[in-house]
């Protein structure tokens, strides 16, 4: 089903745009640990003593925001370069006409996509440990952090199975972009919707996001949350590579 | 018997709008050239995805050596070299780079083929494709389909885009394959390569195959065709009104065409001899006439 070419294909096309999104997020994540520590230098220097504890200044500041949005937009361009690109162009014709098969295509990308976002997700967790380790010891609970990073990674292994279902199931850019860009950003845009007022609070049920909660996950009582998302995840991937597999390629 | 290698079986694909092609079938025999005649959008194409195993047939079936490619696609036990009509090429990968990654998916590991083929269309690899020219880019794709000298080759409009010399080499290469023993399928609008190449040939029209028939009988047609200019146009008016088959004729300049089979030759040569000529010259019978007496209709002045 892993095709080793194909594999190293997709890492060399895209380790460009992986390496830029992974370090600005290791960037920002570094910048969001100094101006914890500076908040907590002006809260001693006023005698105040500050309660706000690190992980939950990141998951706030950090989780919510940029480790949310940077990697949404690495999947969107990626999963829709893996399959809907390829065909729109015709770039495809002359891979399925080697030893190829449609699944070895699908399969291989799909493993890249999820090992770039498990890889990104690796390189934020070591980033923050070895930065609050540097700057402010002891203020990062490990586990809370890591926690709280598996719940986002699930969230972005959901979203990028949309992505890749669209990117699988249409023959063009521009209708794969439509679904594998479209309904990422509008649960992105109905989940800000949510947080302004109580009175739209509603509209959290329809969004994914939702299911990211860093209170729950704190709390421990977000286990169904993570089985719901992996559920999307797998079944957007799922479905993708099976209808990949039965559909006429314009080829 | 000689063996089959691809069988196109009644296949129709409806795409709607009488686009589509309609119960295509034909045979080609292992070792054979089989030529595709048609302008664009008359389906060559669309039969060609579904030999291949890109698109799945409304009705009907392709086999290749027995197997429905639908079901399990010739080319997943590497017998495919396919040249697309349209090539497109991955993002930024130099020409070496894109030889050696489609020689690795076809489990490629002697590249001398390669390198023959990229001396024969003198190419020169070592640039981004992004950057080539089309011929360059058409080059590359010919070195991919044919470097792992597969069994089977499909190949859409191989030519296009190609200069004049470099269409020659190709039918160099094609004439080079099918000494090895290569099954080849070529879809194509330019008659002289089909001429050339092809064993048979079929035509297909609107989706649908409107003639079928072997090169040698039209390089061997026993129907010619004359043309005659006449001196006097008292021998002209006279020679029309003869017991002959004429296709064509043109009062002012004095000009008449005369379809005559073989065996009515000498009949022929008598009536003639009771006139003046100016010239005499037989008309080749080439595929394109016979192709433009499908398509060209509207613009002959046959009755």
């Amino acid at each position: 089903m892993i095709n080793k070419t194909l594999f190293k294909q997709y890492w060399k096309s895209n380790w460009k745009l992986f390496a830029i999104i992974t370090g600005v997020l290791v960037l920002f994540l570094i910048m969001m640990i100094f101006a914890y520590e500076q908040m907590l230098d002006r809260a001693a220097e006023s005698g105040v003593a500050s309660t706000l504890d690190l992980t939950s200044f990141l998951s706030a500041a950090y989780l919510g925001g940029m480790c949310l949005l940077l990697p949404m937009v690495f999947t969107i361009v990626v999963s829709n370069k893996a399959i809907a690109s390829k065909i729109d162009k015709g770039s495809l014709g002359i891979v399925l006409s080697t030893k190829t098969t449609r699944n070895q295509v699908t399969f291989t990308n799909a493993l890249g996509i999820i090992l770039s976002l498990v890889g990104m997700f690796a390189f934020v967790f070591v980033g923050g440990i070895i930065t609050s380790a540097i700057m402010a010891p002891g203020a990062l609970v490990v586990l809370d952090y890591f926690e709280l990073l598996v719940g986002m990674l699930m969230l972005q292994l959901a979203l990028s199975g949309i992505s890749y279902f669209a990117s699988c199931t249409f023959n063009t850019s521009g209708r794969s972009l439509a679904l594998g860009a479209g309904i990422p950003i509008i649960f992105y845009v109905i989940s800000i919707l949510s947080s302004i007022d109580t009175s739209l609070d509603f509209f959290k049920y329809f969004t994914l996001m939702t299911l990211y909660n860093a209170t729950d996950i704190l709390t421990l009582t977000f286990v169904w949350q993570y089985l719901v998302l992996g559920v999307v995840a797998v079944a957007g991937y799922a479905a993708g590579i099976i209808i990949f597999n039965k559909k006429d390629l314009p080829l | 018997m000689e063996s089959i290698c691809i069988n196109v079986k009644d296949i129709t694909k409806d795409y709607g709008n009488h686009k589509g092609i309609f119960n295509v079938s034909f045979e080609i025999k292992k070792g054979e050239i089989f030529g595709f005649l048609g302008p664009n959008g008359a389906g060559k194409t669309t039969t060609i995805r579904h030999i291949l195993g890109f698109s799945k047939t409304d009705s009907g079936e392709a086999i290749i050596d027995g197997i429905n490619t639908w079901e399990h696609p010739a080319n997943m036990d590497g017998k495919i070299g396919f040249l697309p009509g349209e090539i497109a090429f991955p993002d930024n990968m130099t020409g070496t780079e894109y030889i050696k990654f489609i020689g690795d998916l076809q489990g490629l590991t002697n590249y001398d083929r390669a390198d023959e083929l990229i001396k024969m269309f003198g190419i020169d690899t070592s640039g981004k494709i992004k950057k080539m020219s089309k011929g360059m880019k058409q080059k590359v794709g010919i070195v991919t389909a044919f470097m792992n000298q597969p069994p089977i080759l499909i190949l859409d409009e191989p030519t296009s885009g190609l200069d004049p010399l470099m269409q020659k080499q190709f039918i160099e290469l094609v004439k080079q394959e099918k000494k090895r023993g290569a099954t080849i399928l070529l879809s194509s609008h330019m008659f002289q390569e089909v001429e050339r190449t092809c064993d048979r040939v079929a035509i297909i029209r609107n989706g649908i195959i409107v003639s079928e028939l072997n090169i040698n009988d039209i390089k061997h047609n026993e129907n010619k065709r004359y043309k005659i200019e006449f001196i006097k146009s008292t021998d002209y008016d006279k020679f029309i009104l003869e017991d002959l088959n004429i296709s064509w004729k043109e009062a002012d300049k004095k000009h008449v065409v005369v379809n005559v089979k073989d065996e009515d030759v000498n009949e022929f040569f008598h009536v003639l001899n009771k006139y003046e000529i100016k010239y005499f010259s037989e008309i080749k019978n080439s595929l394109e006439d016979y192709f433009m007496s499908f398509y060209g209709e509207d613009k002959q002045n046959d009755k």
